[in-house]
């Protein structure tokens, strides 16, 4: 369970301020799959970061009853001049988790070879993106704090356009065995993506938090792409 | 469908005090190792901490010698290891009141377990580490080539002035780091400020030997007091007329409060 209390969080640019939340109160279960839906992709991002423990609220404050991962997407803490290898065993032993096993299960599924001994700093920016998605997956959490949606296979490119992605077919049994073991949050304005994967929504609008079991409801809120999703798979098969 | 990947680790089930505390000490196991890491590639940081007060201690030991001064000292029975046990505790303090921005970095480039104290304890923990073994190296190659002396007689003294350096650095280090995200130029300020506050802590000189006036004002530098309770680990018949452990003590606890008060309070500012 993780627990906000009156939590507040602004945020100011261009001299401008700007309510991400306003004095929210709400229970959020940590045991299962939510769709963080929300017309603000950058709301959602620092919702994230806040449950993440990145960033701080300006009031209230929150209570986590569970082990939340890192934002997945992220890694924050990788050091640029040392290895992937040691970065991982590093932040491995952050989170209390097998050193060994850890890095045996990202080099057999991150594929980059004698790459893994490089510096972190020489990967590719794009590159970074999976392997921070694999690193959070390795690990064990109650619940993974996604940033994005964008977990399977990108829709519309062939398997040959993806190139990179070799490794994506086993990130992704990574992500669906964590799945069904684990809870997840993840940010989507894919409504189809939320019915087809979440159990329920956690809409985030105009400073406002609510927990929604019954996707129909969301309809209201702006930019969301209803089916898309699954109108893009469709067309990938 | 339940998938199964070979290796996935699960979430640890148990949850208190004890777990908590062992969490902890995972998390400053972790940044430890990966300091130790960064040191084993780049050799040369390491080394550069403790290298000044090897060549201050080295330039002055040649000095002395060239000017026949070797056994002309305020207490003892050699001018090097009196300078030496001054310099040791001096750069010693340095070290720990560095202010350490780019290391102790931004929320947004660190994982959200690592907090900015956790690396600070960190930085303490590697600098009293490298000093510890700098003492150890230092002092054996003093007793071996220069005077027995160099062995501490009482060893707890040279302890407690050890612990007394490492509150005041640390806490004046924290104290620092704040001043100086609100007033960028305090980081050269502070530089020069370590510096002279600890050149007016009887290096070269004994305090006991100078007027009373300024006996009194150079006395109510703390830094005096902690290098003169190092000291009398060394010097049985050192001059304790000044030293006043109840005031170290008082600023040592201060500084740490006064360091992890600011810390907390200032913690919000560091996302911007």
């Amino acid at each position: 369970m993780i627990i906000l209390d009156q939590l507040s969080k602004v945020v100011r640019s261009d001299n401008k301020t700007r309510n991400v939340l306003s004095s929210q109160t709400i229970e959020i279960p940590s045991n299962r799959r939510i769709a963080l839906l929300g017309s603000s992709e950058d709301d959602k991002r620092i919702l994230i970061e806040l449950l993440a423990g990145l960033i701080m609220p300006d009031a209230g404050r929150i209570v986590r009853k569970a082990q939340l991962s890192f934002p997945v997407g992220q890694l924050p803490g990788f050091s640029k001049e040392l290895s992937i290898r040691v970065n991982v065993a590093h932040v491995a032993r952050l989170y209390g988790a097998n050193v060994g096993q850890t890095v045996k299960m990202v080099e057999r599924i991150f594929t980059v070879g004698k790459a893994l001994d490089r510096p972190y700093g020489d990967l590719p920016r794009k590159m970074r993106r999976p392997l921070s998605q694999i690193v959070a997956f390795s690990l064990p959490f109650d619940a993974y704090l996604l940033t994005d949606d964008k977990l399977r296979p990108e829709p519309g490119k062939s398997k040959s356009e993806r190139g990179e992605d070799d490794f994506s077919a086993s990130c992704s049994a990574l992500f669906q065995a964590r799945m069904q073991t684990s809870g997840m949050i993840i940010p989507t304005d894919d409504s189809g993506f939320a019915r087809e994967h979440c159990e329920i929504g956690l809409v985030l609008d105009n400073g406002r938090l609510k927990l929604v079991d019954d996707f129909s409801e969301v309809s209201e809120v702006p930019r969301l792409k209803r089916q898309r999703h699954r109108r893009d798979d469709d067309s990938d098969d | 469908m339940q998938r199964n990947i070979s290796g996935m680790q699960t979430v640890p089930r148990s949850i208190g005090f004890f777990t908590a505390l062992r969490r902890y000490g995972q998390i400053i196991s972790a940044l430890l190792q990966r300091e130790q890491e960064r040191r084993r590639q780049a050799p040369l940081e390491g080394i550069l901490d403790v290298l000044e007060p090897v060549v201050f201690i080295g330039l002055m030991s040649i000095l002395w010698t060239v000017m026949s001064r070797r056994n002309n000292s305020p207490v003892g029975d050699s001018a090097i290891l009196f300078v030496a046990t001054g310099f040791y505790a001096k750069f010693f303090w340095i070290c720990l009141a560095k202010v350490r921005k780019g290391e102790l970095g931004s929320p947004r480039k660190r994982f959200p377990v690592e907090r900015r104290l956790d690396y600070a304890f960190v930085l303490v923990i590697i600098t009293t580490i490298d000093y510890a073994i700098l003492g150890f190296v230092g002092f054996g190659i003093i007793y071996i080539f220069v005077t027995p002396t160099a062995l501490p007689y009482d060893f707890l003294a040279v302890i407690e002035g050890m612990v007394a350096i490492i509150m005041l650095g640390f806490g004046w280090g924290m104290i620092s780091l704040t001043i100086t995200r609100f007033f960028w130029p305090w980081v050269y300020f502070t530089a020069v400020f370590n510096r002279g506050l600890s050149l007016f802590s009887g290096l070269f000189f004994l305090i006991e030997t100078l007027p009373p006036d300024l006996r009194y004002y150079l006395s109510l530098n703390p830094m005096y007091h902690a290098i003169a309770l190092f000291r009398t680990g060394f010097y049985s018949n050192y001059p304790k007329g000044s030293l006043d452990t109840t005031y170290l003590a008082f600023w040592a606890i201060f500084a740490v409060l006064i360091g992890l008060v600011l810390e907390r309070v200032t913690v919000r500012a560091e996302e911007e």
